[in-house]
């Protein structure tokens, strides 16, 4: 058995933002098994400090380019609880679609871009042109049909214009959004069916390695939750979102300019397979459909899964955006002012789950109604803690495969998870003294 | 009609030149000429319009080693591709790695890149001055791509 290993992986490829993986084992123990965060600290909440409620989740779209939707519906959703602004059945239906479209989106690129070239076995997603150009096409159409949601709903897909606190300023017409239903429900469903065909032939590709740990995400009892809900921890059960600061319990460690967190074990994960442990019940027929054909079920303490729930969410979110179009079609889009006059000023705190998962904006305003205090605790600082422990587990269960081999499967397990490493780098619990 | 693509992160200081162009032309009454196409810093919404007809022209904050507020304008071929790739910031992916990935898809779409030289790239939610004055040069750039085009379209 080997007793010595070193493993030095800087800046791993296919994440956003630049992160390393080192592992250092030494007379048999194991003495390091980390992923470094590297990236300077961002200072997303500074940004906000002075900012009027009509501009926040204009700037916090622009955290991130992957996830600028989910931010800025966490965004509009702290700001709206903080001033009393009430939103109508109609902008919850919509932001609900349009939340659907990023994560379906986001779920298929990372499964077939930046998750798929390591089942095979290819350094990138460039050979795979060449050798599944039909899949590649496949993935870029879905792509293009989520962008389509987001043009028709909001103006823009990256960096929305029409969601503002209190509802759109801007609806789509009927005739867009029929067109729009009618391509989810024959290109998106043709290409769906196709990526989870050639993704269950590789199958037998995803280690086969499993660490239980506690999955947190937002529960709802109405639906598969992703636009609102309450915190749910498959450990401990459920908590409102108002107690995030409570689950989160932020920390600082040496090896990472991000922080990490904890709640009832010494990690938790977030994400697809988090929500999929704790809510697969209410996932779409055609999605269950999916998860069983890729041997996805609950519950699955397999991380590498995770792409698998991924995969599962794309068919459930193209099916519940179809839903979702349907009633707002049978009901008739009706013209709505936004509700843009505060009702209160004061503190809101909102989670919304983003494709990495369980996302938290809380913001103060002052009775001017602009920002005095923020906090935005993202996915993948969440997550860090646990990939740790997945590979301290790791690591010991494969030591005697090759050292190629034992880094392959370290980057797949860090990949796995989908990490926005440029995100979740930022300076937290920056206090504002109001003037 | 042209394409516009705006790349870059509008937190980043100069290096939200492409997003904030696109927002002034929006502010502008451009007619069908132009689409325009805020892409923050996502490769692969530059992919799929490259695989496209229609001609692009990316817009984005380049270090080209001159001075802040310089504008270059640079038609994009396999033969300069090495050179130009390094003058467009892509999260993840090289410019050169989307738009040769594009070319393995099928037929590329004609494609240039505005590059405007920042003096400053940090987080900030300004541009710098040199940048913001290099604002009318890169709106005149655009206007004779948009020009060039009708005049080839309406020609052949």
């Amino acid at each position: 058995m080997r007793k010595d290993l070193n493993i030095d992986v800087h800046h791993l490829t296919r994440v956003e933002g630049h992160g390393n993986i080192v592992v250092n084992m030494k007379n048999g123990v194991l003495q390091k098994a980390e992923l470094d965060i590297v990236e300077a600290p961002r200072f997303f909440e500074a940004m906000l400090k002075g900012r009027n409620f009509m501009e926040v989740a204009i700037i916090t779209s622009r955290i991130c380019g992957i996830c600028s939707l989910g931010h800025q519906i966490a965004s509009l959703k702290a700001t709206e609880k903080a001033l009393g602004l009430e939103v109508s059945g109609q902008t919850k239906i919509l932001r609900r679609i349009l939340t659907d479209g990023a994560t379906f989106q986001s779920n298929t690129l990372h499964a077939l871009f930046l998750a798929a070239p390591d089942f095979l076995e290819v350094g990138s997603v460039f050979p795979l042109v060449n050798t599944h150009k039909d899949v590649v096409l496949a993935a870029l159409r879905l792509k293009r049909l989520a962008n389509d949601i987001g043009d028709v709903i909001s103006g823009r897909a990256i960096h929305p214009i029409r969601c503002v606190p209190g509802g759109f300023t801007m609806l789509p017409r009927e005739k867009e959004l029929k067109a729009l239903q009618e391509r989810l429900k024959t290109e998106g469903m043709t290409d769906i069916r196709f990526i989870v065909d050639v993704i269950a032939s590789l199958a037998d590709k995803i280690p086969a390695f499993n660490r239980e740990t506690e999955y947190i995400s937002l529960t709802s009892e109405e639906e598969y939750a992703f636009y609102d809900g309450v915190i749910c921890s498959s450990d401990t059960g459920t908590y409102p979102v108002e107690n995030y600061l409570d689950i989160t319990n932020e920390f600082v460690v040496a090896h990472s300019s991000s922080k990490h967190a904890r709640f009832n074990r010494s990690s938790y994960m977030v994400g697809a397979l988090a929500r999929f442990n704790n809510n697969h019940k209410q996932l779409h027929p055609f999605a269950g459909e999916v998860a069983k054909k890729l041997g996805l079920s609950a519950p699955c303490f397999n991380p590498y899964m995770n792409t698998v729930a991924q995969l599962v969410e794309v068919a459930h979110c193209i099916e519940n955006s179809i839903m979702l179009m349907d009633r707002l079609l049978s009901d008739g889009i009706r013209f709505e002012k936004p509700n843009q006059t505060p009702a209160q000023y004061g503190r809101g705190i909102a989670a919304t789950e983003v494709p990495r998962g369980i996302l938290f904006h809380d913001y103060t305003y002052n009775r001017q109604g602009n920002i005095v205090k923020a906090n935005c605790i993202i996915p993948t600082g969440q997550n860090l803690e646990n990939i740790d422990d997945d590979m301290k587990k790791l690591v010991p269960e494969v030591i005697d495969e090759s050292k190629e081999e034992i880094t392959h499967k370290l980057e797949m397990l860090v990949r796995s998870y989908d990490p926005c490493i440029s995100c979740s780098v930022h300076m937290l619990d920056v206090q504002f003294i109001e003037e | 009609m042209i394409k516009v693509i705006g790349l870059g992160n509008a937190l980043r200081g100069d290096d939200a030149i492409g997003p904030e162009i696109i927002e002034v032309l929006e502010t502008m009454s451009t007619g069908d000429s132009l689409r325009l196409i805020d892409a923050g810093a996502d490769a692969f919404t530059v992919l799929e319009h490259l695989l496209e007809e229609i001609p692009v022209v990316l817009v984005d904050c380049a270090d080209m080693n001159l001075p802040p507020g310089s504008v270059k304008i640079f038609d994009v071929s396999e033969a300069n591709l090495g050179e130009v790739s390094g003058h467009v910031s892509l999260h993840g992916f090289g410019f050169a790695e989307v738009y040769r990935m594009a070319g393995q898809l099928g037929p590329c779409a004609p494609c240039k890149i505005i590059g405007v030289q920042p003096e400053r790239v940090a987080f900030d939610t300004e541009l710098s001055v040199p940048v913001k004055k290099a604002i009318p040069e890169i709106l005149n750039l655009i206007n004779r791509e948009a020009l060039l085009y009708e005049e080839e379209s309406a020609y052949h």
